[in-house]
């Protein structure tokens, strides 16, 4: 069964979603959308996989949610970045940045 | 933080399972109809949206399933699941589920109630403030190899003065004292105490105060401190006691403290008869000083708190040299003396602490066995269950799955049989303190506390862990499709294999445990049959202590003289004698002496001997024969030259091949002018010191030449002589009426005592020998009727084919037997290597005693036989007809 996106490392799915938070809250499909524009369409996540990593994100404490009316004025459980999220985004990036950067060079070092 | 905050969701998902189950649903509802909300958009029909979306982003039902058994409550809810199913299991089969709980409960039981013996005597630690800074202080002789538990006070002094690992050095010794001026004269048993003793303790009275250094000088001695007991049972808990005025071997004694109810030192008493109590009902000072003649006077206890942080080993290297300069000081007595160091709770385990070990090793091979069995109930049944396992993974459980079902049932089994085997063990625990000789150190301390409740936890654990691994790992080897084509199920060649396996390593454990029990069995017959060289039975003892200030020698003779024609007078007395140092009873005395014609140079050098005093019909009460030369005579007295009896080993080893009757030694050594005394006769040997130890050089005196004030009176009567015990009480106060007896014991009780340690040793080690055999042999019985059943078909088959009924005997007895045999062969091998660790245990009987292996295996044959006749027969009785209509 494919509980996991096929090359979508846990962490990453989990920084992606807290990045899809950083700008405003949104619910579930939401996040999947944005998420899917941001990768132009290569990151198609099935609900399973979506719900687990809020779930665990917000165990973790870096997201919260709530139940708001969205626009089209169904009910939906909205997620918010907390603090420590928002702190962890910031420290993930740089680190993120970093590994790319090392990976960039031992590619170009081969 | 985190962790908390998953903890608490967590449960909250656990316990609102409802309501959290409700949100997720309407928060993927949602997702799901926003994502085909989308899709209509673009123009698709609402039923082509909602499947278009199915198949991108996963139905409703399969990812609520992913979200939630991604929270680490589902594992939770599945091993609750899992324990619910194995319940059901469990009382499903509930012959299986009992004999199950019952073997193991048996076992583990069993194992709580050594490991709580174990616990209480050898892992508590004393009761005294960091006990484990104690020690106590032993002299070694290098040159005789021999330790003295009691050092003299000269030396204990130096030690103390020069040792620097130390912050206290105490010394004590045994006392008795006749209480008188009260309503009835009493005799207390108690300790003489250096002043420093409590400090080192780290105890204080509860009421009053400790002694002053000054008081612990010769004659400032007269203060003394009480035990709770004796306090509150002898003076009615008087708190104005203190201050009072005690007549104490006509002595006046002053209290000046009470100790608390918990206090008790030594922590035991010696291992002896002569011991009446085994707590010390008063303290009063040692009150000695340094006398250099009293050098080789052994007779203080000593121990030591050692300074915080030493090791002991900084101890004994500080010792070292004190010693090494005693030895140069003082050549003549302390040569080759050392000291030794040792923890104080070696004391008082130190003897018991092989044999505890070998009993929790022995009884832990028992649970091995009862593992073994239990394996073997559950490799049967999962034969039988092979259809449930198959379909249970055809409707797609996993074998992980399954696997971890069955450690959950094996894991229940193994609980039930620890909380049963609590129970048992409470039982067990009352068996053992009952059946235990009283001079088990601390047996009346066993019990069940946190420490032997969580051993019993891990162990029952382990025990679930050990059985329930074979039978669950075969669920992963079963072939799923066999058995749900409807064939018979037939057990698999790996399980029997695996089965005969566990049968055998059964019949070689407990072979082993059984050999260790025949050895134990043999000693103790060997010991019985051993003769202590007097008559036991029918002999009443009667033991008194005469205060020195108001018997003076003369006096303790005309005393005595008295008290043993009235107790002869009594009806029932045959005879009446008297020795200071009974047999068997732990008490001695002894020394250095010099034979004329051999003078040595020191008392490391000369021979020597164990000295008694014993009354004119002594030798005669105790049926000890005379066997050279003559008995003491009403001649030998005061005045007249002193005449010795010496035992028929000091005969042979200081006389050898000459009759030392006529010849002359002398109990000076050295350069003092020696007095010369004569040897008029020579006695049997008698086993002073126990019935396993060999017999010691003995030298007799008579008590008319050297009355002394303790003396053990013995009377052999025609009756039982423990209702002659308020005769010769009364006898005694007749003479004396301030007179206390210490105790009354018949010899038969302390004979009994002398032998008690090793008839508990050797009943538990047969009784875990028997537990290991009963169970192998339902494991062969169970095996071999298993097998019988499974193969009823073979077997009708067979019959029907013209096999004899003696042919199908002989298949299955055969099998049985092999297995037996194979099991005798790798127990053989194991009791070889195993029955040195029981050597120690052991009397008179060589670890790998020949005759003991031949017949424990024979026997045990003989039963297995047994327990596979009785499936054998039934095979025998077969209906082919019955057998071959299952096809």
């Amino acid at each position: 069964m494919a509980d996991k996106p096929s090359d979508l490392v846990q962490g990453t799915l989990d920084m992606l979603i807290l990045k899809t938070l950083a700008l405003e809250p949104m619910h579930g499909y939401g996040i999947a959308v944005r998420l899917e524009q941001m990768s132009k369409g290569v990151f198609r996540l099935n609900a399973g996989s979506l719900f687990v990593a809020f779930q665990r994100l917000e165990r973790a404490g870096l997201i919260s949610s709530e139940w708001k009316a969205t626009e089209n004025s169904r009910r939906a459980k909205y997620y918010v970045l907390t603090d420590q999220g928002r702190k962890r985004l910031n420290s993930e990036t740089r680190e993120w940045g970093r590994q790319v950067a090392a990976i960039a060079r031992i590619l170009e070092a081969s | 933080m985190s962790l908390l905050r998953s903890m608490v969701v967590g449960l909250q998902s656990l316990f609102r399972k409802e309501q959290v189950s409700q949100e997720l649903d309407e928060e993927l509802n949602g997702f799901l109809e926003m994502a085909a909300e989308e899709k209509m958009k673009q123009g698709m029909s609402r039923k082509d949206a909602l499947r278009a979306v199915r198949l991108e982003r996963g139905n409703l039902e399969t990812s609520k399933e992913v979200v939630r058994s991604a929270g680490w409550e589902s594992f939770v809810e599945i091993c609750w699941q899992d324990l619910r199913f194995a319940a059901r299991m469990l009382r499903k089969n509930p012959s299986f589920t009992v004999v199950a709980v019952l073997t193991l409960a048996l076992g583990i039981g069993a194992n709580t109630a050594i490991f709580s013996v174990v616990n209480a005597v050898l892992l508590r630690p004393l009761p005294y403030k960091d006990s484990d800074q104690l020690v106590q202080l032993i002299e070694h002789d290098q040159k005789r190899g021999v330790d003295f538990d009691w050092v003299s006070f000269p030396n204990f002094h130096d030690w103390a003065e020069q040792g620097k690992a130390f912050q206290y050095m105490a010394a004590y010794k045994f006392h008795a004292l006749n209480l008188t001026n009260v309503s009835q004269a009493q005799m207390l048993f108690g300790l003489k105490v250096s002043a420093n003793l409590l400090p080192t303790l780290g105890a204080e009275p509860i009421l009053g105060r400790n002694f002053r250094p000054a008081e612990d000088q010769p004659g400032g001695d007269h203060e003394i401190i009480l035990s709770y007991d004796t306090w509150r049972q002898s003076f009615g808990a008087d708190p104005q006691l203190i201050g009072k005025t005690l007549t104490l071997n006509d002595q006046p004694y002053t209290v000046i403290g009470v100790m608390p109810a918990g206090f008790n030192f030594p922590p035991t008493v010696p291992i002896t008869s002569a011991v009446p109590s085994r707590k010390a009902a008063f303290l009063i000072p040692l009150g000695l000083a340094v006398n250099p003649d009293q050098r080789d006077w052994n007779m203080l206890g000593v121990i030591a708190r050692l300074k915080p942080g030493a090791t002991i080993a900084q101890a004994r290297a500080d010792l070292d040299i004190v010693s090494r300069s005693l030895e140069r000081q003082y050549p003549t007595q302390n040569q080759g003396i050392t000291v030794r160091v040792e923890p104080l709770l070696n004391q008082v385990v130190g003897d018991i602490r092989p044999a505890l070990w070998v009993f929790l090793a022995a009884i832990s091979l028992v649970l091995l066995v009862a593992c073994a069995n239990v394996t073997n109930l559950l490799l049967a049944r999962s034969t039988i269950r092979q259809r449930e396992m198959a379909l249970r993974t055809s409707l797609g459980a996993s074998r992980s799955r399954l696997v971890r079902q069955l450690f959950t049932e094996s894991l229940l089994l193994a609980v039930g049989g620890g909380a049963f085997g609590i129970l048992l063990a409470y039982g067990g625990i009352l068996l053992l303190t009952t059946l235990s000789p009283d001079n088990l150190p601390r047996i009346g301390d066993v019990a069940i506390d946190g420490r032997v409740l969580a051993y019993t936890a891990v162990v029952s654990v382990l025990t679930g862990i050990i059985f329930g691994l074979a039978p669950s790992l075969g669920v992963a080897l079963v072939d799923v499709s066999q058995p749900l084509k409807g064939q018979r199920s037939t057990p698999t060649p790996k399980h029997s294999g695996l089965r005969s396996t566990l049968v055998v390593s059964e019949v070689a454990l407990s072979l082993a445990l059984l050999i260790g029990a025949g050895l134990m069995l043999k000693s103790f017959v060997r010991m019985e049959r051993v003769d202590p060289g007097f008559r036991a039975d029918k002999v009443l003892t009667v033991w008194t202590i005469l205060s020195e200030a108001k018997y003076a020698p003369q006096k303790r003779a005309a005393f005595y003289q008295q008290a043993w024609q009235r107790i002869q007078a009594l009806p029932g007395v045959k005879s009446v004698g008297a020795i200071d140092n009974l047999p068997l009873s732990g008490v001695h005395g002894g020394g250095p002496f010099t034979i004329e014609g051999h003078p040595t140079t020191s008392d490391a050098d000369a021979p020597a001997a164990y000295r008694c005093v014993v009354s004119l019909n002594y030798f005669q009460t105790m049926s000890i024969p005379l066997l050279q030369g003559r008995e003491f005579t009403e001649h030998d007295r005061d005045g007249s030259p002193t005449a010795l009896i010496i035992n028929e080993t000091a005969a042979r080893r200081y006389w050898p091949a000459q009759n030392p009757v006529g010849s002359r030694l002398s109990f000076t050594t050295g350069r003092t002018q020696p007095t010369w005394l004569e040897i008029v006769g020579v006695v049997k040997d008698v086993l002073h010191d126990g019935l396993e130890s060999p017999a010691k050089p003995t030298i007799y005196l008579t008590f008319l030449q050297s009355p002394q004030a303790f003396m053990v009176t013995v009377a052999r009567t025609d009756v039982d002589p423990a209702s002659l015990s308020p005769a010769a009480r009364g006898a005694i106060a007749a003479v004396d009426k301030d007179q206390p007896v210490l105790m009354t014991r018949t010899m038969a009780d302390i004979y009994s005592d002398a032998v008690a340690q090793r008839r508990f040793n050797t009943a538990l080690i047969v009784a875990f020998g028997a537990l290991a055999l009963l169970l192998a042999m339902v494991g062969i019985y169970g095996l071999m009727a298993f097998a019988v059943t499974q193969r009823t078909h073979e077997i009708g088959v067979r019959i029907a084919l013209g096999a004899q009924r003696w042919d199908v005997l002989k298949l299955v007895l055969g099998r049985g037997l092999r297995l037996a045999l194979l099991g005798i062969v790798f127990g053989l091998a194991a009791a070889f290597f195993l029955t040195r660790f029981l050597s120690k245990l052991l009397f008179n009987v060589p670890q790998t005693d020949p005759a003991t292996f031949i017949v424990v295996s024979l026997c045990l044959g003989g039963i297995a036989l047994l327990a596979s006749y009785i499936p054998a027969r039934r095979a025998m009785r077969a209906d082919p007809m019955l057998a071959l209509r299952y096809e």
